[in-house]
């Protein structure tokens, strides 16, 4: 396993956040409005990177995921709420 | 023939001549390596402003990160007194509430693996209304501050729901000057101090992706301060000066209320309900119930309201209307007296955040 710079990035209003990276949960601290970060300078990743993402929101709102690995965006994925009221989602990227 | 003629123009001009056309030849000179010299400083220049330019694009690159969002959203649903069951545990919003008179800057702190999150509100209002605010700083002054603990993620297994509690934890006070005529002239107008502690716990539940619905219950001391009758007292004194013959005469004006000043303990229960239709996020409905038990008894109300929401980001208001009736019980007395049209309106602000760990 190597260990790389990360930086996950989410924006939008969220009630629930789930984001898991290798099956290790994300602490995401809200930054700025609608805004949430992590950075981590050495995180372990086995190829591919694992992503499991759930989050709980409004209808209409916009939302977005970054994931930037060695200051590098690898992935980047982004949708906007239904009446539901949620997205869930599963995903690898190969770095 | 070229040397012919050299040679005819080397006799044909004079010292003076050429003289003259040495020292053009020197200033020629002198221009050409000035050119070269010039040349060679705007090179020297230009690759500075360029090199500028690089440290000013990485700079740019780097404050990119700080760049000031807007922040909005944060309990912008509520009622003519600022009161509201629903708290968005996010971000910060600075709102003026026009029936209120007031202020009111917000803020939560949230990470999304703790369950609980902290935040805060500090709000400052005029007791006299935003008109008095305006037409002369006559105005009779009010804080609020709240510290606010939430658990959040209440319904975390299931998509279709999701809960949060919020306690709130505060102290207002006030200042503002009472009139009572019946007692001796020096001790008519008092200034008097409004102080109490409050406190509330909201439970928010949101069902589905567009269904809001709040509860929440406190205890606070409360005056009847809005309800006793404005007035503005002139104090008119006179100057007599025997030496000149003059008499000067001035005036103070004080804002006061007169009538029967009380406190009492309060128990308020908030029930606030927002919505948005399916198809159309960018209207929100908002309606609440208001009870409140106090000395005894229990005043009742009710307001609804309708907001035009952001686009892409529907808790966020642009701007909302809210219609308000105080108390059911008084509607008989006319809607003067009870009913309430309270605009409000978001001021978007940013702030930075560095430190992304």
């Amino acid at each position: 396993m190597d260990k790389h710079k990360i930086e996950v990035r989410l924006q939008g209003e969220f009630t629930t956040i789930d984001v898991f990276l290798e099956g290790i949960e994300i602490p995401l601290r809200e930054v700025n409005d609608n805004d949430y970060s992590k950075l981590y300078t050495e995180f372990e990743i086995q190829n591919p990177l694992d992503i499991n993402v759930r989050l709980k929101g409004w209808i209409g709102m916009k939302w977005a995921l970054s994931i930037k690995i060695d200051d590098k965006e690898v992935y980047s994925k982004n949708g906007v709420f239904d009446f539901k009221g949620f997205v869930s989602f599963t995903d690898t990227k190969s770095i | 023939m070229v040397f012919l003629t050299l040679k005819v123009l080397y006799h044909l001009l004079t010292p003076k001549v050429f003289s003259s056309m040495k020292k053009t030849i020197l200033y020629l000179k002198f221009a050409l390596l000035s050119s070269v010299v010039f040349g060679q400083e705007l090179k020297s220049i230009d690759s500075t402003l360029m090199s500028i330019d690089a440290n000013v694009g990485e700079l740019k690159d780097e404050l990119v990160k700080e760049k000031p969002s807007p922040s909005t959203g944060q309990s912008i649903f509520e009622d003519s007194k600022g009161n509201s069951a629903i708290f968005l545990p996010s971000g910060g919003t600075f709102r003026l509430n026009a029936a209120d008179a007031s202020l009111k800057f917000s803020y939560a702190d949230r990470v999304s693996t703790k369950k609980l999150f902290y935040g805060f509100d500090v709000s400052g209002k005029t007791n006299d209304g935003l008109f008095s605010l305006i037409s002369n700083g006559n105005i009779s002054p009010g804080t609020k501050v709240n510290g606010i603990i939430g658990l959040q993620e209440l319904f975390h297994k299931t998509n279709l729901f999701d809960g949060w509690l919020a306690l709130k934890v505060g102290y207002e006070g006030s200042s503002f000057k009472l009139f009572n005529p019946e007692s001796v002239f020096t001790n008519q107008i008092k200034k008097t101090s409004f102080n109490t502690f409050t406190s509330s716990l909201a439970f928010n539940l949101r069902i589905g992706g567009n269904k809001l619905l709040a509860l929440s219950v406190g205890y606070q001391k409360v005056n009847n301060y809005s309800d006793l009758d404005e007035l503005e007292l002139t104090d008119t004194k006179t100057i007599n000066d025997s030496v000149s013959n003059t008499t000067r005469t001035y005036m103070s004006k004080v804002k006061a209320r007169t009538g029967d000043y009380k406190v009492s303990d309060q128990v308020p229960i908030n029930i606030d309900f927002f919505w948005t239709p399916n198809n159309n996020p960018r209207i929100g409905f908002y309606h609440y119930l208001r009870t409140k038990f106090s000395a005894g008894k229990a005043t009742n109300g009710f307001g609804s309201g309708l907001y035009l929401l952001k686009k892409n980001n529907p808790l966020s208001s642009a701007a909302g209307i809210v219609f308000e009736v105080s108390d059911i019980s008084k509607l008989n007395d006319g809607f003067g007296n009870n009913f309430t049209i309270n605009f409000i309106v978001a001021y978007n602000f940013g702030f930075t955040n560095r430190n992304l760990h």
